[in-house]
């Protein structure tokens, strides 16, 4: 960490290589896209570097939780500008992914995607964080950088929501 | 009934959950985000005097605070100097 704290872009290398799978498949939940999922977390890389060299990074958790925190921020504020910009598309062919796991996968996020989509950009995080990541309250509570009481009543008003829509 | 729909509903995407744990950035995803990181670029000299000049946000509050005591303390011995200075002008007039 020291090293990547005085710009050595070799080491931060390493942490990209860990942590970027877990990442873009966070971020493909949140915003229900693996190409925008890709282009939140290369910001979210850009905005951690950044961040460690300036010495903004004060070790308040882990750098994976940390790295989290970013990636759902950057999902979110993804998703409010959406409205300003057409919502892109995955295809297979695109996607690069190879077989049936793949084609089985795309069709999940596109089932996520119309099933959260009438949520909130915030109450779909915390769901997708919740009940798709399996992430505890209190986890989600570091990673969306807000109190354990706010990160309830985001998922009590996502559930009611989503019991609405499945009601109708 | 409230309970029941909650509980299908975190079953659903729980399996959702699982069937894009496949789910992986396309091939060269790494190198991609490192040449973006490597274009930001480190911070130059500018961001390093502005680091330090935040460090020194508190020495200068400090610094100014002083100085204004010192100021005030300077200017009411001086008031009292020249007040002094009248009361025997008057006198000697």
């Amino acid at each position: 960490m020291r090293r990547v704290v005085r710009g050595d872009t070799d080491a931060f290398r390493r942490i990209v290589d860990a942590t970027s799978e877990g990442l873009v498949r966070l971020g493909a939940r949140i915003v229900g896209s693996l190409s925008e999922a890709e282009d939140v977390v290369q910001d979210s890389y850009v905005k951690a570097y950044q961040a460690l060299t300036s010495g903004r990074f004060e070790r308040r958790s882990s750098v994976t939780t940390w790295l989290r925190h970013i990636v759902t921020n950057t999902a979110i504020d993804s998703l409010r500008s959406r409205s300003r910009r057409p919502v892109p598309s995955d295809t297979i062919a695109e996607s690069g992914w190879d077989g049936e796991a793949g084609a089985e996968a795309h069709m999940a996020l596109a089932e996520l995607n119309a099933l959260l989509g009438a949520l909130p950009p915030d109450q779909r995080a915390a769901v997708v964080l919740q009940s798709v990541e399996g992430h505890a309250v209190s986890e989600i509570a570091v990673i969306l950088g807000c109190s354990e009481g706010a990160v309830e009543q985001r998922l009590v008003r996502a559930r009611a929501t989503l019991r609405e829509r499945s009601a109708s | 009934m409230k309970r029941e729909v909650d509980e299908a509903m975190d079953e659903r995407l729980a399996g959702i959950g699982r069937r894009t744990a496949a789910l992986r950035p396309r091939a060269g995803f790494d190198d991609r985000v490192m040449r973006a990181v490597k274009a930001s670029g480190t911070p130059g000299l500018f961001e390093d005097v502005l680091r330090a000049a935040r460090a020194m946000v508190p020495v200068a509050v400090m610094a100014a605070a002083l100085a204004m005591g010192w100021a005030v303390r300077t200017d009411r011995a001086a008031d009292m100097s020249l007040a002094a200075t009248f009361d025997a002008v008057e006198l000697e007039w």
